[in-house]
């Protein structure tokens, strides 16, 4: 597993760092490492934003190299995707890598100096690369208009994907976050509907639901307890939209009993009582996300917690008969700062462009292009969810169910969307205490106080280290 | 002559040794030099910091923890893997009828489970780690359904913090006991005939036989196997990295030097870090072995 | 690993291939009464052996059943047997999973690096046992100490080196690599061995007017045959098992070899689960090197004895 860092590894090493999609197992910057200006030095490419058609004047016939892994999507969408470009681009010959162990064969090619023009960083940590200055600013990209010609890159992404380009928070749009996952709750429809159940909005018709689900000796929640991120993610949500995104920054910005927030000592003893009520599926807390997820689609288990990925990544278990849904977690008290439509759903999967790169113009153009309508149907066709562009998905038809449910929570959501949490890669080994201590949590090693605790006093720990580079995060 | 002894000596040597200097000793020799230094491994920047990173080991928990578990591994999985090797062996040779005893051929039925105990062994360290992990799978492992069928508290063994690294350290014992049992079934079988006549005069069990003749002749083999042992469980890292929640979890419970320093090197990119750990590991080896030379010679 | 604990061990090969004289072993006791015991304790020694060997032996039968399961049947109870023999479960290991490849690569890559670190250490071991030079302790030092130091300690410069020498992710690299970690130990063995060849063999062969390579050749390396099949045994297994080399050089699913293979096919299972399979890929890993290792059990045994210790 040579740092081979999937969605997976990230939720468990850095809770939901995945959702910037970073690797989120970095050591931010030790003491005396990394001295160069983030987003410094490689040529500069001239950004004509008048010109729709080639903005960034890529030669027409220099060939361009793409590095992006298979992280469980195949690589169909990419060979589509390149086949749509050359057809605008005929005499760009495109070539790609798509090992997924990036760090054995991408990083040689950065220590000769001699990268990809666009690379995803798949095992090998965004911080460190940010840190040794191998990577493009993209402030300018981000102002040339789309391929579909409808205003400027940034106008046309969905809400917090600029937010996850401006990867140190300084201003610099460092990197470009390609999907949108959304997260919530798993269920199956038809079982629902069968037995008179309706998804529950509240934690409370959680609870009395979970129980008549119980009686009928089904399970009510199955979840992935071998990467304990995955049922962090819930917990986590529904803290947030009890006490809002303010609570988020505070985790992040490491302030003072952040984690004592009431609303998340709420989602932790949510967590806790379902394991106390043995509402888990047996055995649950040890199994990995395939395991569950199969146990799941198979009708052991009624929800599951799980990113919008889950439809495509368990496709040969699931029964379409069975119409699997997505939703929002439930609200955890009745006077929720924000409602129960509001949807956590992160950017994520970010490339950017090597300071470093031979033809940086084709490393922007095609990033560009992988942001037009036309690419990022042919991405959410191939993997059943979405790029970070907005609205595209609206006309898309002969969806599954699992999408269908995807794209209702996103219309429903409004701008009521919640941002991932950034601790997880500012601070990596903070991140997966975070996610060890909450593996603890939902099995019931430890109580929600001691958990708390924990978690308070290694966000303090970090907080007082003074060789640990700190991170400040401001929403715009 | 001369000239032909020595042109022979420098051309026989020049490839082993330039395999073994290029791709054995100078990476040896190297991780020392990048154990201090804060090197990042993409691009040719490198600072001397001195024992930066030999202070930052010594305040690191994850690594405390780490040690912990590898003086865990190290005692118990020796102890466990030799006194079963050496219980079977004696097995093999006492179990046997007495006219064919300790023939290395061994007796109809005392090959066979010569084969089989060894067949672990024969396995890649990885295909053992995923076999086990699918033994302990939680809900449709084995061993959860032994343990069902028994009537026994059902575990998540690898997930349950408190008895994950005992997994491990079985998994390490079940890899081992082949391996053992026919060194030190085949040291018994050395035992001369003579050592036991005097036993056979006073009348002497089997067992009191076996303790009193047959395991003080063999201690040398018995020691050099329990070094032997301890070592191959410093590095545990291939158990620890494919089978283990996390891997090294859960909350650390599993995590051993070995992988602590595969983390910081191909997932964190601190090479130099990775390498103090590494250089630490190391010297660690380095003084089981001499105290265990010094042990023999103090026998001897 | 010591000096002396190679000569020691080379010793005792020579002595188990000496006739024996004397079976040695306890002397078992010949009353009616001790026979009665004898035959209890015979049965309670086999019932132990019978446990320990179902241990061993249950995880491996319930992968090959397993790998002839459908995933659901998989996730049912563990000891069902197989509804219907999938062998499709082993076509896709063998083609989608690419488990082809990888035993293919495994061989390949054990076999070339196998050949190339016998030819190597001998020729070594030879200079070593039969030469007096300088340099000749320092060597022995050197050879000594890289035994003592744990792989991963080596893995980070390592890494960096086949980058340097273009040869990261390429099965050549892994080949020399694996001759490299081959040498210290089989050199060590090796030389033991050939200082047990009388120096008579060799003097007589240059009485004759052998060049020192035509004794090498001719002489020295057909006497050696004994040790190179130890030291052969013993590199094989550590090379055809290896995980943690390949798994931090090799990344390029195609060069995979089979321990990466089935490791890297359980954690990530390509996203997807396909349990069946991964049984599948299990057992063609598995099973070869079982049956290889049934046919030369004889061999492996007294080499392991022989050599006391892994390579």
């Amino acid at each position: 597993m040579a740092a081979s860092i999937d969605r997976r590894t990230l939720l468990r090493g850095a809770g939901l760092a995945a959702g910037v999609g970073m690797t989120g197992l970095g050591l931010a910057s030790c003491a005396g490492a990394g001295t160069n200006q983030p987003g410094g030095g490689g040529e500069s490419v001239a950004i004509d934003t008048g010109n729709t058609e080639n903005p960034f004047s890529m030669a027409a016939d220099q060939p361009g190299e793409i590095a992006i892994p298979d992280q469980g999507w195949g690589t169909q969408w990419l060979e589509d995707q390149i086949a749509a470009f050359n057809k605008v681009h005929p005499d760009v010959e495109v070539t790609w890598t798509g090992h997924k162990d990036m760090s054995v064969t991408i990083q040689p090619r950065f220590i000769q100096g001699n990268p990809p023009d666009l690379v995803m960083p798949v095992g090998v940590q965004m911080t460190t690369l940010v840190d040794q200055g191998q990577v493009s600013n993209l402030n300018e990209f981000y102002d040339a208009p789309t391929v579909d010609g409808e205003g400027t890159v940034a106008d046309a992404l969905l809400p917090g994907t600029l937010e996850a380009a401006d990867f140190l928070g300084d201003g610099n749009r460092l990197i470009g976050p390609y999907t949108f996952t959304t997260y919530g709750l798993w269920y199956q429809a038809t079982v629902f509907e069968e037995n008179g159940w309706t998804y529950p909005t509240t934690w409370d018709e959680m609870l009395t639901l979970c129980e008549e689900i119980k009686s009928t000796g089904l399970a009510p929640w199955a979840y992935t307890g071998k990467y304990p991120g995955y049922i962090f993610t819930p917990m986590q949500n529904m803290a947030a939209k009890a006490s809002g995104i303010d609570w988020i920054l505070s985790v992040d910005n490491l302030e003072p009993n952040a984690w004592r927030d009431d609303n998340f000592r709420l989602a932790a003893e949510a967590i806790a009582e379902l394991r106390g009520k043995g509402m888990f599926l047996k055995g649950t807390e040890g199994l990995s996300h395939t395991e569950s997820q199969t146990l799941w689609a198979q009708g052991e288990a009624a929800f599951i917690p799980c990113g919008g990925w889950l439809e495509n990544e368990s496709e040969a278990a699931i029964d379409p008969a069975s119409r699997i849904r997505m939703a929002p977690t439930p609200s955890l008290t009745s006077s929720d700062t924000m409602p129960f439509e509001t949807l956590a759903a992160y950017p994520g999967n970010q490339v950017f462009v090597p300071s470093a790169a031979k033809n940086k113009a084709f490393g922007m153009e095609f990033l560009r292009f992988m942001w037009s309508k036309e690419c990022s149907a042919i991405w959410t066709e191939n993997t059943k969810s979405f790029t970070s562009l907005a609205g595209y998905y609206d006309g898309l038809s002969d969806v599954p169910s699992g999408l269908e449910s995807q794209i209702e929570a996103i219309q429903n959501a409004g701008s009521n969307i919640l941002p991932p949490t950034k601790y997880g890669s500012f601070y990596p080994d903070f991140g997966k205490a975070v996610t060890d201590k909450t593996g603890l949590l939902a099995s019931g090693e430890i109580t929600p106080a001691q958990y708390i605790d924990q978690v308070q006093a290694e966000a303090d720990k970090v907080a007082k280290d003074p060789n640990v580079k700190k991170f400040t995060r401001e929403l715009s | 002559m001369k000239l032909e002894k020595y042109s022979f000596v420098v051309l026989s040597l020049l490839l082993p040794m330039g395999f073994f200097l290029v791709f054995v000793m100078s990476p040896y020799l190297q991780a020392m030099y990048y154990s201090f230094t804060d090197w990042q491994g993409f691009s040719a920047e490198m600072n001397f910091i001195g024992l930066d990173n030999y202070t930052r080991l010594l305040h690191d928990e994850r690594f405390w923890q780490a040690s912990l578990n590898n003086v865990f591994l190290g005692v118990l999985s020796p102890l466990i893997t030799i006194g079963l090797a050496l219980f079977f062996a004696a097995m093999l040779n006492f179990g046997a009828s007495s006219r064919r005893l300790g023939r290395i051929e061994g007796a109809r039925g005392t090959q066979i489970y010569r084969v089989i105990y060894f067949f672990p062994q024969v396995l890649s360290i990885a295909i053992t780690a995923v076999l086990w992990q699918s033994v302990f799978n939680p809900v449709n492992g084995i061993l959860t359904s032994v343990v069902r069928f028994l009537g026994l508290p059902e575990r998540v063994w690898l997930n349950d913090p408190s008895i994950a690294l005992w997994c491990v350290l079985v998994v390490g014992v079940w890899g081992g006991v082949g391996f053992y049992m026919i060194i030190l079934s085949a040291a018994m079988a050395g035992v001369p005939r003579e050592h036991y006549e005097a036993a056979l005069i006073d009348g002497a069990s089997k067992w009191s036989q076996f303790w009193h003749i047959t395991v003080p002749s063999i201690r040398e083999t018995i020691l050099l196997c329990l070094i032997y042992s301890v070592i191959g469980s410093l590095d545990s890292f291939a158990l620890v990295q494919i089978m283990t929640v996390g891997p090294g979890g859960p909350d650390g419970a599993t995590t051993v030097m070995g992988y602590l320093l595969y983390e910081e090197a191909f997932m964190k990119s601190n090479y130099g870090y990775a390498s103090a750990i590494g250089v630490f590991l190391a010297l660690l080896s380095i003084v089981i072995a001499l105290g265990a030379r010094f042990l023999a010679r103090e026998k001897n | 690993m010591t000096t002396i604990d190679v000569e020691a061990a080379v010793e005792s090969t020579r002595a188990a291939r000496r006739p024996r004289r004397d079976l040695g072993g306890p002397v078992g006791t010949t009353s009616p009464m001790g026979r009665a015991v004898g035959l209890i304790g015979t049965i309670i020694a086999h019932a132990f052996l019978i446990f320990w060997g179902l241990i061993v032996l249950i995880p491996m039968i319930w992968a090959v059943a397993n790998s002839f399961k459908s995933d659901i049947e998989i996730l049912g109870s563990p000891w069902a047997l197989p509804e219907t023999l999938r062998f499709d479960n082993y076509a896709r290991a063998w083609n989608t999973a690419q488990f082809g490849d990888f035993f293919l690569n495994t061989i390949v890559v054990t076999v070339v690096a196998l050949l190339a670190t016998l030819f190597l250490a001998s020729l070594a071991a030879f200079t070593m046992a039969k030469f007096r030079f300088p340099g000749r302790g320092l060597i022995f030092g050197l050879l000594v100490a890289s035994m003592t130091f744990p792989i991963v300690l080596a893995l980070v410069p390592l890494f960096f080196i086949m980058i340097s020498m273009n040869l990261l992710d390429s099965r050549l690299g892994l080949i020399m690599v694996y001759i490299g970690f081959g040498m210290p130990f089989s050199i060590f063995f090796l030389t033991a061995f050939f200082r047990s060849i009388p120096d008579e063999f060799m003097e007589a062969a240059r009485v004759d007017g052998c060049s020192y390579w035509g004794c090498f050749f001719r002489v020295m390396l057909p006497l050696a045959k004994p040790g190179l099949i130890s030291v052969g045994i013993f590199n094989f297994m550590s090379m055809w098992n290896q995980y943690i080399l390949p798994l931090v050089l090799i990344s390029d699913k195609s060069k995979y070899v089979l321990g990466l293979g089935v490791a890297k096919l359980s954690v990530d299972q390509g996203y997807r689960s396909d349990w069946g399979g991964l049984f599948a890929g299990m057992v063609i890993a598995m099973v070869p090197v079982l049956i290889v290792y049934c046919l030369f059990q004889r061999q492996v045994q007294s080499g392991l004895m022989a050599g006391g210790v892994k390579a």
